[in-house]
């Protein structure tokens, strides 16, 4: 920093000969004149200072009788002297400035902390519905708007951070675990709750609403479960009006799943060749240049790495590069034996259940049957599971009369 | 002389109640010394002698006295100097 400064500021190297350069040097420290890379030779020193410091020291020179002779200039201002003469280089630096001005105008990177629920597309549709995207003026964005829109938007978001740093947009989110998936504490509309599979009502718990099914009746798809239709009762047991409220209720249905996956024993395989190629690319804002064209190769896998080019820490551009490379593999048929299909099939099925149990789908039993074909292996199952049903449904209102 | 040598005592004495460093108090010089290249001093008066072999700066209450090869000052401004080169010796004279 302090030798940007110096160079900002311009300074000279000097030869001091004479009687007294000890004298000369802490006369300069005295008047606060900064002296740097002072060697001393016999009967005379070669030292550095500021330009500006180099106009006072005619005082000392007197004082001190000593003869002073100017070595070299350096510096800024010295640089920009001889620039003069070269038009085109200035040009070029002051056309390069103005571009990185401009540059730094507009959001160039965009990260983006979704958690849970929301999702990294989701986040990037609502920034573009608002208009915010690659290449967005950053005088335009209203942070503290967008972060409270984002949080009526997405009710389950407790907490949004919107940050501009540099050419970089960061939104962080924060989501509130305990929210209901349902929307029921936001929609509070008149409803029925209506079942969405087929299965045996294992409980039902009702906490607004007319139950229609009790624990252990069989239900269809489309059945009505609860009822947000309260119907108000005349002496003589006729309806005098209805109520209208949001249905609400856990219930939770036993249900079959069947689950079925042919593998046929032949199949193909991909065997690399080993010939790889290797394309250098860049992306300029969405222009895309890649030195070197694909060749010789029937067919390849595409692997690609970009990165991002910035000048400083935040100071993102426009501006990708990277490489493609080409991994060249060729189709060879391969013929699974019986056991190892089996064994295929089988782990393919455990990851199934497994995918059923992270959605919160409790398994209650299995029946799986693996039949033998001639040229495939075929698994078929039968899942009991215990799902949360109860699909709401707007309610069609009785006229009144 | 006897009234210096007593206010001399105070200030010591004031000095070491209050435990203020060396360098405030006294106006000593502060030497932070690199391995065997750099020297840097501050709470100097001025350079007494300077040459490639040895470098005499003037402190407080007495002279610093760095001997070696090559040395040079990087620089020397009127707060801190620092002194580069093969420093053989310090002593104080």
């Amino acid at each position: 920093m302090l030798q940007l400064n110096r160079y900002l500021k311009g300074y000279v190297k000097i030869r001091v000969s004479g009687p007294a350069i000890q004298r000369f040097m802490n006369l300069c420290s005295v008047r606060g004149i900064a002296l740097t890379s002072v060697q001393i030779h016999d009967g005379f020193a070669l030292m550095e200072m500021n330009l500006r410091d180099f106009w006072n020291i005619k005082p000392i020179v007197r004082k001190t009788k000593m003869k002073v002779v100017l070595l070299e200039r350096k510096g800024l201002p010295f640089s920009v002297k001889k620039w003069r003469k070269r038009k085109g280089f200035m040009a070029g630096v002051l056309l390069c400035g103005m571009l990185l001005y401009v540059l730094s105008l507009f959001v160039w990177d965009i990260e983006l902390s979704p958690e849970g629920r929301l999702t990294r597309e989701m986040l990037l549709s609502f920034l573009q519905d608002e208009g915010i995207g690659y290449g967005s003026y950053l005088g335009s964005i209203d942070i503290e708007a967008i972060e409270k829109k984002l949080r009526d938007e997405y009710p389950y978001i407790v907490w949004t951070s919107l940050r501009i740093e540099g050419t970089k947009l960061t939104v962080f989110v924060k989501e509130n675990a305990q929210y209901q998936v349902t929307g029921k504490t936001v929609n509070h509309d008149p409803c029925d709750l209506y079942a969405t599979v087929h299965g045996t009502v294992s409980s039902i718990v009702t906490r607004n609403g007319i139950p229609q099914v009790t624990s252990g009746q069989e239900v269809q798809r489309g059945d009505k479960l609860v009822s947000g239709q309260i119907p108000i009762m005349n002496d003589d047991d006729t309806v005098r009006q209805y109520l209208y409220t949001h249905a609400d209720a856990d219930i939770v249905v036993d249900t079959v799943f069947s689950y079925e996956k042919e593998l046929p024993l032949v199949h193909e395989e991909k065997i690399y060749t080993g010939k790889q190629k290797i394309v250098f690319y860049a992306k300029l804002y969405r222009n895309s240049f890649s030195l070197g064209h694909m060749k010789g190769m029937e067919q390849y896998d595409i692997v690609t790495d970009l990165k991002q080019a910035k000048l400083f820490e935040d100071f993102y551009l426009p501006l990708y590069y990277g490489k493609i490379t080409f991994n060249e593999y060729k189709l060879q048929k391969y013929t699974y034996t019986k056991e190892q299909a089996r064994q295929i099939l089988q782990k393919d099925f455990e990851g199934f259940c497994e995918s059923l149990t992270q959605k919160g789908i409790q398994i209650i039993a299995k029946d799986v049957t693996i039949k033998d074909n001639k040229k495939s292996e075929k698994i078929k199952a039968a899942l009991t599971v215990r799902v949360r049903d109860g699909e709401e449904k707007a309610i069609n209102k009785v006229p009144e009369e | 002389m006897k009234t210096k040598k007593l206010i001399n005592q105070t200030k010591q004495h004031v000095a070491d109640a209050l435990k203020l460093p060396g360098d405030l108090a006294r106006g000593e010089a502060l030497l932070a010394v690199t391995g065997q290249q750099e020297a840097y001093i501050e709470n100097y008066k001025g350079i007494l002698e300077c040459s490639e072999s040895q470098v005499v700066i003037a402190t407080g209450r007495c002279k610093l006295c760095f001997q070696g090869k090559k040395l040079h000052i990087a620089y020397y401004t009127d707060e801190e100097m620092k002194i580069e080169g093969l420093i053989q010796t310090i002593s104080f004279i």
